[in-house]
Parts: structure tokens; sequence; C-alpha cells
């Protein structure tokens, strides 16, 4: 799987899992990412829940990539 | 990304404080030196020296002293000063300790990451809300 972590400024993150996963996995390996960030000490003030891509949650969109559907 | 592609989205944020929190004196000093460097930054003839204060920096360039701390710019009025000039001055190392903040996050981030595996590094511009910004994406694979 493919795990893309969009570094915004103001200490924000958007972390995008990819490829041949279920979404039960996607959770298991987002919240492993997170612990791990958590454990170097990227200190979190709030992590919101991980979100299914198809349930339409506003996230960045990289100039020039490709968009479906939305 | 192609995010008609991703399974899943998480967002994190860690609070300003934690943020500045990154722009140690040590971080700092050197961005700020070369940033000074640059033409046409000061003028000609101006001293300039950049040290250590305190908890903070110490930027002198001519007749204007400014202070550095936790991130923060203040203009130390001394007779003569241009006030204008130390106002621009501050808004411009302001803005780039802005960038430093997030140049080092982006940095710390990208660390973590590296005991899941290699990890690709790549400057983007991402439509975030409506709003145009930079941004740095980092790519692994597991």
């Amino acid at each position: 799987m493919e795990i893309k972590v969009y570094v915004l400024p103001g200490g924000t993150v958007q972390i995008f899992v990819d490829g041949q996963v279920s979404f039960a996995q996607a959770q298991q390996i987002t919240q492993a990412v997170i612990a791990q960030l958590q454990a170097s000490g990227v200190a979190f003030s709030a992590v919101g829940t991980v979100e299914q891509h198809k349930d339409g949650v506003t996230h960045v969109h990289v100039h020039g990539g490709v968009h479906v559907g939305h | 990304m192609p995010c008609n592609l991703a399974v899943s989205i998480t967002k994190a944020a860690v609070t300003e404080e934690r943020l500045r929190a990154l722009l140690t004196p040590e971080a700092v000093q050197p961005v700020i030196a070369a940033y000074l460097r640059q033409p046409g930054v000061v003028g000609a003839g101006e001293r300039v020296i950049v040290q250590r204060q305190g908890d903070g920096l110490a930027v002198t360039v001519g007749s204007l002293t400014l202070t550095i701390s936790g991130g923060q710019v203040q203009t130390r009025a001394t007779r003569g000063t241009n006030a204008t000039r130390a106002q621009e001055l501050a808004d411009a190392l302001s803005d780039l300790l802005a960038l430093a903040a997030d140049t080092r996050f982006a940095q710390q981030v990208r660390a973590a990451l590296a005991t899941f595996g290699t990890v690709a590094a790549q400057q983007v511009t991402v439509d975030n809300g409506g709003v145009t910004q930079a941004a740095t994406v980092l790519t692994l694979h597991i």
C-alpha cells in the first residue's frame, strides 16, 4: 500500500492511504503511522477520525493532479 | 495524489505553540543569517549581526535591533531608528520564521516516517478548501 502524508502550513497533516487494501487495513496502518509520529515527538493536539474517501471528506487536492468524481 | 484512488483520509494537527517550539535559536540563526545575506535585503554598508541572546537571538541590521524568541520577532526602539524600516524587517523575518517552522515540522514528520522505510519528499501546491498552499508530500510504501 502507499501512504502519502501531506504536511501543510501551520502544523497540519493529511494522511492518505491508497492501494489494494480494505478500509479496515487503511484504518490500521493510519493509526500505526499516527502512533509512530507521536512516539517520535510529533505532539498532535488534534487527530481526526480515519474517514473513508468515498464518504466525500474534504481534503487537499494537488494542483495538476488527477481527480475523478469531485 | 490522484484522490479517486485513496481509500482513507485522516487529518491531524499540532498547536501553534508546538510548531514555534521547533524554532530553536540553533535552527533559526543560520536561516536568518542566510536571508540577511541575500542581495537587496540590507542596505550597502549596513552592519549585520545575528547572535544568541538568552533563549533567543538578537539581530542587528545597521541601527536596527530586533529580538527573536519562541518564533516571535520584536523590534527594539532606539534613538534614530526608522520605525517603518524596523517593522518591514520584523514582518519579513516573521514570514521567514513561519516558513522555517513549516520546514522543520515537515523534517520532523519525515524522520518519524522513516522508521517504516524509505520516504520520498516532494514540494507541491495544493488546493486546501479553496486556499492555494505550498505543501510537502511524503510518500512511503509498506
